[in-house]
């Protein structure tokens, strides 16, 4: 309540109404209706201010809760980061990458790549026929030849695939 | 029955008051203030009985009308009904705040057989400063729509607009207000001291 009329005026003289008829003839008094005319004439006067304000140069909402939101999220990245220090170690790539995946390059490029980084290498899924397993010196069904099976190719960056790993 | 000055249901004239007061025209506000402060006063001056409290609230309403004119979407209903809610709004703050709120229970089914048309408690009504002794002595809910919906004569879908109820509680509360009304006179309730 800003600037109300019992807030800056001295106590007025009661006028409660008495009756029905009190009530069917209240209005507000001469002081009332002053300082609500000048109290909206400010009002008026900053929504005019701030309507000339470009619209790019205005605040955004978001932009009151930003402390709010900046706290949220240090609080969450400080929990990551006590979650991730408490994690296990993980396996090493390599061991992953050999366990996982069956090289079809020569055993040297394949230490190569291990030696390089599994960095250097990405997964590609894809769907390959079955009898290009032969190929790659894969095991395969002869009768189950003309289909295609699901497998994640490691391609080097080279574009040389390393490794192939069957999905069932 | 006429009770009170017929507050402006979105006539144009409001309308292009408003359009002019969106825009920032200043010489919009006294006309707009001039028109609808009358009735908005009297509505909060049935529900607080108080004129300095009913003053505080219709100041607050209108002041909010001036700072965001385009907070009211004359679609939704008429400007006397945005500003009545505003002020109603204000008033529920106040009494809170001065923890004279109490949450009044609308109550008292026994009532329900003397839930007569206003003309009957009207009638029954010796004076008129009884029966503005047993409006007041009414639970705040139930005063609340029996002011706007049989002295202030708003329709029930604007009437529980600003008391922020289903039209169907409107219709029981007012059932019970009457009823309750009709108990008060008949008690002497309303009797001068």
């Amino acid at each position: 309540m800003t600037s109300s009329p019992t807030a800056t005026a001295p106590p007025q003289t009661p006028q409660t109404p008495l009756t029905l008829e009190d009530w069917r003839r209240a209005w507000p008094t001469e002081r009332d209706d002053d300082a609500t005319l000048a109290a909206m004439r400010r009002a008026l006067g900053q929504y005019r201010r701030a309507q000339r304000v470009p619209r790019w140069r205005r605040r955004p909402a978001w932009v009151h809760f930003a402390p709010w939101f900046g706290a949220t999220a240090a609080s969450l990245g400080l929990a990551l980061l006590v979650f991730v220090a408490q994690a296990p170690a993980p396996q090493a790539a390599e061991t992953l990458a050999s366990e996982v995946f069956v090289p079809v390059v020569p055993p040297e490029r394949w230490a190569s790549f291990l030696h390089d980084g599994t960095g250097t290498a990405w997964v590609v899924r894809t769907e390959i026929p079955s009898e290009r397993l032969a190929l790659l010196g894969l095991p395969y069904d002869p009768s189950q030849a003309d289909r295609p099976q699901r497998a994640e190719l490691l391609m080097h960056a080279n574009g040389d695939v390393l490794a192939v790993r069957l999905i069932p | 029955m006429s009770f009170a000055p017929q507050p402006d249901h979105g006539g144009s004239e409001t309308l292009l008051l408003l359009a002019r007061l969106q825009r920032g025209d200043a010489g919009a506000l006294e006309p707009l203030y001039r028109r609808e402060s009358g009735p908005v006063y009297r509505y909060a001056l049935a529900l607080c009985n108080d004129t300095a409290w009913a003053a505080d609230a219709m100041h607050d309403a209108f002041v909010a009308l001036a700072a965001n004119p385009t907070g009211f979407d004359p679609l939704r209903g008429s400007l006397g009904a945005y500003l009545a809610g505003a002020a109603r709004h204000s008033l529920l703050a106040r009494w809170r705040e001065s923890r004279r709120w109490v949450e009044e229970t609308d109550g008292d089914d026994a009532m329900d057989e003397r839930a007569d048309a206003p003309e009957h408690w009207l009638a029954r009504a010796q004076h008129q400063q009884a029966l503005w002794r047993a409006i007041q002595a009414l639970a705040w809910p139930q005063r609340e729509v029996l002011v706007l919906v049989d002295l202030q004569e708003r329709n029930y879908v604007e009437a529980a607009h600003i008391a922020g109820i289903e039209i169907n509680t409107l219709r029981t509360r007012l059932h019970r207000a009457r009823a309750r009304l009709a108990a008060l006179l008949e008690a002497g309730m309303g009797a001068s001291p």
